[in-house]
């Protein structure tokens, strides 16, 4: 705001500085233009000084009495013709005299009357002797002693008009100094004017200088801040993801642990508290992945893997997974699929799995009594995009509109007590939002307090054309062969590397069940070792290891020297944020698992490459 | 002042063609008003080229209009142009030195008879001019054509009362 008005004053003084400016050089200009004119008018009146004019007509004046003279004394007729003559050139000058608009100035002046128009009595008396028939010797006397007369008046007449002359030269000369010392005054107003215009540019410019460090200083700081900020953000994301890992390990020994007790022989109230643990597990996982995608959410890492997906098989998933929850507490769910055919989209299956296992979940936990319905609508937006509705309706508790606001920040719970009541981090929604952000589309809600809600998510997928989806793509790849016959794992050689005693004893018991022939390694640098003394069909490499980690093995071992290089690789890890798995494979491993160890994803890996390695 | 010298021959062979087929100079019948004396190539005297009013008015006339600084009002001047009546005399010199009747004396380079239309003016609106008034000659420029006459070099040229002329 200062510097507003501050700019405004200068601007202000900025105008009244060119204005006076302008205003002195507009003087300047007036003056010398008078200066001009005066000396034109001076060149075009006073073509014929007066004094010669005076001159002059006192010349021949003289000259005319001279001439007058010796006629009265010789009273010869033959010199008349000379006096005419003289006489009329006289007169000429007598009427320059008269007319001449360079003798305006002297008309005022006693001389003038005398010498100029106290002869013209006497000029008359001349020219009527003259033009007579006979010379009047007596006349021309009378006229001669007028003239003489007079000689004195016509002398004083020159001598007037010599001061009269000398007189406008000094009144010019004033006239000029006066102008040229007003036209040095404006000049030295005008220089001072011009230093002071300077000098406070100069000091606007330095002023500027200073504010323009001082911005730049506080934009450095700023810096340096975001920069401390973004290193803290890091540390965070960091710290998240080895927890992640330091969790998922004990948890990988726990669930799989839980999941062989299971198989053992045990009474109907232990196989329920076992049931009731692996729950818990299981919840307590899903906590840890919410957890986990909201950090890769913030650090921007969370990246879709879209690829081409069949729809109803996705659904007929989902289904299968939703039904047990909502048969479990007795609810009515069903799918309501439109009747023309889904095309072919292309999409990351896991989180669109995401997005509709969180809304339907959600339904049903806050659901008592009643349906939950998945309604599914298509639109094509243009000839390359399908905009694909899911809505989750329920006849749940509903949610008020002030909470409908809310719903979708951080951590927002519906009410205090329903955190208590139904669990969960709070982060689901928001994570949800975010896929369906990422996906081109968005999740809206609409609910009435008491009567349920809909969750609607709008999405905007590419279509593929039909011949991309393989016939197959029931599965997603790889493709597992369905040959879930422990024979075609028998006596395979497994080296397992893993430095964890626990995950050790878990992988163990896994692949002896498979009647798989298993040898461990602590790190990586002992497995390098390993496989060049015996030759193993396939390796399960941990990645995070003291002495050589898995991913640095990997690297080393496709780096050896003959078929061992080729040994199949399959990179196990706890670590399960988007990088690990493109770490993995960029390493050159054939396949990524992630811990908790899946029972049936580990026999899958396996049988593959059983088939693959001893055929 | 060569190009000058050149250009009056070529404006005295133009005259000879055009405005004189008769080149020799009749001598003078009524009162003489102008003598033309130094480097002419005609004389109709022992020492001059005489002229009357007659011989002035049979050269090509001509009139303009044109304020002075002697008068208030514009003045209509009719007369040859001087550079007729150079080429009448066969005139051959650089310099005119112009003599009045109260022995005003002024010098007119020959170029300006070639460059500026002046004119031998020996009536004024119409009328003689006589002694008096400035006459009975009156050598003037046309000082309106252009803002390089209305200048003191050409004012002091511009005698009146011309008696005579001396071609230098």
């Amino acid at each position: 705001m200062a510097g507003r008005t501050n700019n405004r004053r200068y601007l202000l003084w900025l105008a009244v500085g060119t204005a006076t400016m302008a205003l002195a050089m507009a003087s300047l200009l007036v003056f010398e233009l008078a200066q001009k004119r005066a000396i034109e008018r001076s060149s075009a009146i006073g073509s014929d000084s007066l004094t010669a004019l005076t001159f002059q007509f006192e010349r021949e004046f003289l000259r005319l009495r001279q001439v007058l003279s010796e006629a009265v004394a010789k009273g010869d007729a033959s010199d008349m013709g000379a006096l005419a003559m003289r006489n009329d050139i006289f007169q000429s000058r007598l009427t320059l005299l008269l007319e001449s608009p360079s003798v305006a100035v002297l008309k005022s002046r006693e001389e003038y009357r005398k010498g100029v128009l106290d002869l013209r009595p006497m000029v008359a008396e001349l020219d009527q002797a003259l033009g007579a028939k006979f010379i009047n010797r007596r006349a021309l006397a009378d006229v001669l002693a007028e003239f003489n007369r007079l000689g004195a008046d016509v002398q004083a007449l020159t001598q007037a008009a010599n001061s009269e002359e000398a007189r406008l030269l000094e009144q010019q000369a004033d006239v000029m100094g006066q102008q040229n010392r007003l036209i040095v005054w404006l000049t030295l107003a005008q220089l001072a004017l011009l230093m002071i215009a300077s000098a406070s540019l100069v000091v606007r410019q330095r002023r500027q200088e200073a504010e323009r460090l001082a911005l730049e200083q506080l934009t450095d700081e700023l810096r340096e801040a975001q920069f401390r900020a973004e290193a803290a953000s890091r540390g965070k994301s960091q710290f998240l993801a080895n927890m992640s890992h330091e969790l998922r390990t004990p948890f990988n020994g726990l669930m799989g642990m839980l999941g062989l007790l299971k198989g053992t022989q045990i009474t109907a109230t232990q196989g329920e508290y076992i049931q009731t643990a692996q729950e818990s597990a299981g919840h307590l996982l899903t906590l840890l992945n919410d957890v986990l995608d909201m950090s890769a959410l913030e650090t921007g890492k969370l990246a879709l893997k879209p690829m081409a997906a069949h729809l109803p098989r996705l659904l007929a998933e989902v289904n299968a997974l939703m039904s047990p929850l909502a048969k479990g507490k007795g609810l009515d769910f069903h799918m309501r699929l439109p009747d023309a055919p889904l095309p072919q989209v292309s999409v990351d299956e896991t989180r669109l799995k995401q997005i509709l296992f969180n809304l339907i979940s959600n339904a049903i936990k806050f659901t008592a009594a009643g349906q939950v319905v998945l309604t599914l609508c298509q639109r094509m937006l243009d000839a390359h995009t399908l905009e694909v509705v899911f809505a989750v309706r329920d006849t749940g508790i509903g949610i008020e509109p002030q909470a409908q606001l809310r719903l979708f920040q951080r951590f927002y719970q519906v009410e205090g007590s329903a955190t208590r009541r139904f669990g969960g981090t709070g982060l689901g929604l928001e994570i949800s939002q975010s896929i369906a952000q990422l996906m081109h589309g968005a999740i809206t809600v609409e609910s009435v307090v008491g009567k349920g809600s809909t969750f609607t998510a709008t999405l905007q997928l590419p279509m593929v054309a039909e011949a991309q989806v393989p016939a197959a793509a029931a599965a997603p790849a790889p493709p597992a062969p369905p040959a879930p016959t422990s024979g075609a794992t028998q006596g395979m050689r497994v080296l397992v590397v893993e430095d964890h005693p626990i995950n050790q004893k878990l992988v163990g018991l896994l692949l002896a069940r498979m009647d798989c022939q298993i040898d461990f390694c602590e790190n990586g640098q002992l497995a390098l070792e390993r496989v060049q003394q015996e030759v193993f069909h396939l390796i399960l490499m941990d990645v995070n290891m003291p002495v050589m980690d898995g991913l640095t093995a990997t690297r080393l071992i496709r780096a050896l020297p003959g078929t061992v290089a080729r040994t199949p690789i399959v990179v196990v890890t706890a670590d399960v944020m988007n990088e690990a798995r493109d770490h993995a494979l960029l390493a050159g491993a054939n396949d990524f698992i992630s811990k908790p160890l899946n029972v049936e994803q580990l026999r899958g890996i396996v049988q593959r490459y059983a088939a693959a390695g001893m055929a | 002042m060569f190009y000058g010298i050149r250009s009056i021959f070529v404006g005295i062979f133009m005259a000879a063609c055009v405005s004189l087929p008769a080149a020799a100079l009749q001598p003078a019948t009524g009162k003489v008003v102008l003598s033309i004396a130094g480097n002419v190539g005609e004389k109709n005297s022992a020492t001059a080229a005489l002229f009357d009013m007659e011989m002035l008015q049979k050269l090509p006339q001509h009139s303009f209009t044109t304020l002075t600084p002697w008068d208030k009002q514009p003045i209509k001047f009719t007369g040859p142009f001087l550079r007729d009546v150079l080429a009448a005399v066969k005139a051959s010199g650089t310099t005119i030195k112009a003599m009045a009747l109260n022995d005003y004396q002024t010098s007119i380079p020959a170029d300006d008879a070639q460059k500026f239309d002046v004119i031998l003016a020996y009536k004024m609106n119409d009328a003689d001019i006589p002694v008096r008034t400035k006459g009975p000659l009156f050598i003037v420029y046309p000082y309106d054509t252009k803002s390089e006459l209305r200048s003191t070099v050409y004012y002091e040229r511009s005698a009146w009362q011309l008696k005579s002329m001396t071609i230098e």
